[in-house]
């Protein structure tokens, strides 16, 4: 760095209103979006909590109903049937919630796992939204880190040189022993710095000052590495910035490269990718699967025997004969089982899919650094799809097994002891991003360095473009 | 000489390479944009069709069953794709598909397809509209920054206003030249997207022929308020590097960030409500009347009063089908209040978008394009609303069949086969243009003053660049 340039373009920096104007606008944005993300995220969680403190007193009902059976207190036949057991959970929002909007607007967060539902109908009746605003998703961190900032780049930095080769001013810097290049860097450094230092300014203080639930050591953790994929991301933008602007002739074509840039990255890579994972890997028809749904249970009563006789497959003391006639929500209980055999093909080809396009996306992100820092900062701060996909398997996982561990119970018309009942597992929590998806994270930010290093190594073997005057070679004599 | 000098703007626009190759770029995306959205509404068509043909078949092969389970059990309504929801899909993919008919509630539409998405970057939505207005309105920036800002910078404008020339007639000559180019943009874009479109086979809905012609008329309008303020900031600005420079900020100010912007403004004035808790209160609207003994008391009471009977086994019905019926009727005015309240949420947050659009035409042409396609939130309620009135006919159909059907029988009373083909398939005749509530007025109305007030604009901006290269 030079800090005589360092310190002049600072001192340009401060006198240009539009490029104070910007670096307002991005202090503004950063708080409007995190204060924003804040708001939401204490809503869910007063939602959340208000949720899980009605769903713990039914279950302690429910157990208190136990402990007087199991104290021989006259009880209804209906009471302390297995089938009346359910275990609620609410997916948390991650230790840096407030920094993304992520998917939380379009998957639900809430689940009630209990027998009388199956797997089509855990997850139903949560889409309020306003479908319009929907297509739009939350203005987070990420969007003003992917969307915005390099923008912003672009806008302050693209007459960087410009002008100066137009006066021929250049000439005269050049003649006082700093390069081209380094002269560039230096001024690039001061204009995108402010930009970036505003943001990690209002980002950490956000970070610190607004834990929420979290560990504070944990979200400062998580916000090094959010910033860390931030700055790659950035640091990709500078330098291509870098490298057109001393590649252009004139700001004019710099500007028009800049933005085509911007939009092939930001706007048509993305497109084009989600484009081709869908059509490569075409999700299986949902309402296929709702006619499945229905027309197994329409069958599930006819069905009922061929469904005791698979349970003597697992189960060789369970016999036809044995069972009490009438067992409490039996036909329940089969009905779910029928309805979940025989959607089990279309369940397995979802997760398939999902499985193949997160594969694909992975490899896709190859194609452009917008795509990379997105599954980065969605990932690292809790807003991706895949957290929300694995909640709803595991709320499906705990349904499989309550019907392994309350099936032959509900079958045989008993209930089940206080013991029993307190040994019943429960949806587990998601887990930090840092602790439970590094693969994934370092997977996005080696292809961001890798982005880094390849512009790097573009503008150190192509950084003189036809926009540079190039000073006459001295000659002796001169 | 108004002819002439567009017809020189626009032979120097066609020799520009760069240009040429981002028109090519543009059609490319607008075709592969186009196959992909037909090959999604052919898709969703196709599923359409399958699911409601199983739901029938389900339904009437269900067997024999009493009406209230069958009224529980009940059918679907299927959400139909219009045809123009290839070119732009709107809410098609973040507005539920499917309505569940179900006894006792008013659900909300299931199956949003974004819920597959692979990806959480919904700023890049790949069809034929969002090409249109983001890349066809930056090409339209690109192509005209310098119209008169590059005159200017090379010494030509002072030369061309010393010939004698009528500023008047020189603003006249390069705004037709502008909107030539925006027209142009667009009759590509129109040729490559009814050309893709129609090598597939569709059936289309009745008045696709006028709803295509208003989204052209609604595209030229977009880009030609592009084309004016690009022609207007081009005249104010000293060089073409200032032009385009104020002008690519101006563009993704108002046409890529500034929607998102105001999307956002519109949740925090308005906040969308908790999904999970307000469909607990419809369950409360419905179930409440079962737990609550003087409610059914009284109903019992006007049963009795109505047939003119003293008890209820005197009553000429099966008591079970009528509570059940008098339960469904109390619950709709709540089920109208709940939903309705969602709705003031989500008219009130698109009040301020419509306010937004005034300053965003990104914001305008993406309503009114999608208003045209058949796919924006008001088409979606119409469907939901339709979806509501026939859940209403079918389980009164279940209810009075209960409440009426074979009382001298014995033991408990089942319907079959009969009654289930008595129960229609749900229907939706596709919106009329006319429909007074898709608000493609309004749209209309604002597209039109930003197009008035654009090329006063660029007249203004015009005459006042070459006011001051006279002097």
């Amino acid at each position: 760095m030079n800090l005589s340039l360092v310190r002049l373009e600072v001192m340009l920096l401060r006198r240009s209103p539009v490029a104070l104007a910007m670096v307002a606008l991005v202090a503004l944005l950063c708080v409007g979006a995190l204060a924003t993300g804040a708001a939401d995220l204490r809503q869910r969680q007063a939602a959340n909590a208000k949720f899980l403190g009605a769903a713990s007193e039914s279950e302690n009902r429910f157990r208190e109903m136990l402990l007087a059976i199991e104290k021989g207190e006259q009880m209804s036949p209906l009471a302390g049937r297995p089938m009346a057991i359910s275990r609620s959970a609410a997916l948390d929002d991650g230790v840096l919630g407030d920094f993304s909007a992520g998917a939380g607007d379009l998957y639900p967060s809430r689940v009630r796992v209990r027998l009388f539902e199956n797997s089509a109908t855990l997850f139903r009746n949560y889409q309020f939204e306003n479908p319009t605003l929907l297509r739009f998703g939350g203005f987070d961190m990420s969007a003003i880190v992917i969307v915005l900032m390099p923008l912003l780049m672009i806008a302050l930095g693209f007459d960087a040189l410009g002008a100066d080769r137009a006066t021929s001013r250049i000439k005269l810097t050049q003649l006082c022993g700093v390069s081209e290049q380094e002269y560039l860097f230096n001024r690039l450094a001061v204009r995108s710095g402010a930009l970036w230092l505003t943001m990690t300014l209002v980002t950490f203080i956000a970070a610190l000052l607004n834990p929420g639930q979290a560990f504070i050591g944990d979200r400062l953790l998580h916000y090094v590495a959010w910033l860390g994929g931030a700055v790659l991301y950035g640091g990709f933008w500078f330098l291509a910035l870098a490298w057109i602007v001393r590649r252009a002739a004139d700001s004019g074509q710099a500007v028009g490269r800049l933005i085509a840039l911007w939009v092939a990255v930001v706007l048509i890579a993305p497109g084009l990718a989600i484009a081709a994972v869908q059509a490569v890997f075409p999700t299986p028809s949902r309402l296929a699967y709702l006619s499945d749904v229905r027309a197994a249970a329409s069958r599930a009563d006819e069905q009922q025997s061929a469904a005791i006789e698979a349970y003597q497959v697992v189960d060789p003391e369970l016999h036809w004969n044995d069972l009490p006639k009438e067992a409490p929500f039996r036909d329940g209980y089969l009905r779910t089982m029928l309805v979940e055999k025989a959607t089990l093909r279309h369940r397995e080809s979802f997760e398939r899919i999902q499985e193949q396009r997160a594969n694909a996306l992975s490899w896709l992100q190859l194609i452009s650094p917008a795509i990379a820092a997105d599954t980065f900062l969605a990932k690292v701060s809790s807003g991706d799809v895949g957290r929300y996909q694995d909640f709803q398997a595991d709320a499906r996982a705990l349904l499989v097994t309550f019907a392994k561990q309350l099936g032959h119970a509900i079958l045989k018309g008993e209930r089940i002891s206080v013991a029993d009942y307190d040994r019943l597992p429960a949806i587990p929590p998601q887990g930090a991003p840092l602790a439970v998806s590094r693969s994934v994270l370092l997977g996005s930010a080696a292809i961001l360095l890798l982005f880094l290093v390849g512009i790097w190594a573009l503008q150190r073997t192509q950084g003189a473009g036809a926009g540079e005057p190039r000073l006459r070679p001295r000659r002796p004599g001169d | 000489m108004i002819t002439y000098l567009a017809g020189l703007e626009l032979r120097s626009r066609l020799r520009a390479r760069g240009l040429m190759t981002l028109g090519i770029l543009l059609v490319a995306l607008l075709g592969l944009s186009t196959w992909i959205g037909v090959q999604r509404v052919q898709t969703f068509e196709a599923e359409r069709a399958a699911a409601s043909a199983a739901d029938r078949r389900i339904w009437v092969e269900q067997g024999a069953d009493n009406p209230h389970t069958a009224a529980h059990f009940s059918r679907y309504a299927f959400k139909p794709v219009p045809m123009l929801g290839l070119f732009d899909p709107g809410a098609l993919d973040t507005a539920g598909v499917a309505v569940w008919m179900e006894g006792h509630y008013q659900d909300p539409a299931q199956y949003r397809r974004i819920e597959d998405a692979p990806l959480g970057l919904r700023v890049a939505q790949f069809s034929p509209a969002w090409v249109l207005a983001l890349l066809g309105s930056l090409a339209i920036v690109v192509a005209l920054h310098s119209i008169i800002a590059g005159e200017r910078e090379d010494g030509t404008l002072r030369q061309v206003l010393a010939t004698g020339l009528d500023p008047r007639r020189f603003a006249a000559g390069k705004i037709v030249a502008a909107l030539v180019c925006a027209g142009a943009l667009l009759a590509v874009g129109l040729v490559v997207t009814v050309g893709v479109a129609s090598a597939t086979r569709f059936t289309a809905e009745p008045d696709i022929f006028p709803r295509a012609v208003l989204l052209v008329s609604a595209y030229a309008l977009f880009f030609i308020a592009v084309a004016a303020v690009t022609t207007g900031v081009s005249a104010l600005s000293s060089s073409r590097r200032v032009a385009l420079g104020a002008l690519v900020g101006l563009w993704a100010a108002t046409i890529v960030v500034g929607p998102y912007v105001a999307a956002q403004i519109a949740l925090k004035l308005h906040p969308d409500v908790d999904g999970p808790a307000t469909y607990q209160r419809i369950l409360e609207a419905s179930n409440g009347f079962f737990r609550d003994k003087a409610a059914r008391d009284e109903a019992l009471k006007l049963a009795l009063a109505r047939y003119g009977v003293q008890r209820k086994a005197d009553l000429p019905l099966r008591y079970d089908g009528y509570e059940l019926q008098y339960s469904e009727e109390i619950a709709h005015p709540k089920f109208e209040q709940i939903y309705g309240e969602v709705h003031a949420v989500h008219d009130a947050q698109e009040r301020v978008l419509l306010t937004a659009s005034a300053l965003l035409p990104g914001l305008s042409i993406g309503s009114l394009s999608s208003a045209l396609a058949g796919t924006d939130r008001r088409h979606h309620l119409r469907f939901t609303a339709a979806a509501e009135a026939h859940r209403r006919k079918i389980v009164k159909m279940l209810n009075d069949d209960l409440a009426f059907s074979d009382l001298g029988r014995k033991g408990a009373y089942t319907a079959d086969r009969t009654l289930w083909e008595q129960i229609p398939d749900f229907a939706m005749a596709p919106p009329r243009l006319d429909w007074g509530e898709s608000r493609c007025g309004p749209l209309f109305a604002v597209l039109a003053a930003q197009v008035m007030l654009s090329l006063l604009f660029a007249f203004w901006a015009i005459q006042r660049a070459a006011r001051k290269v006279s002097q």
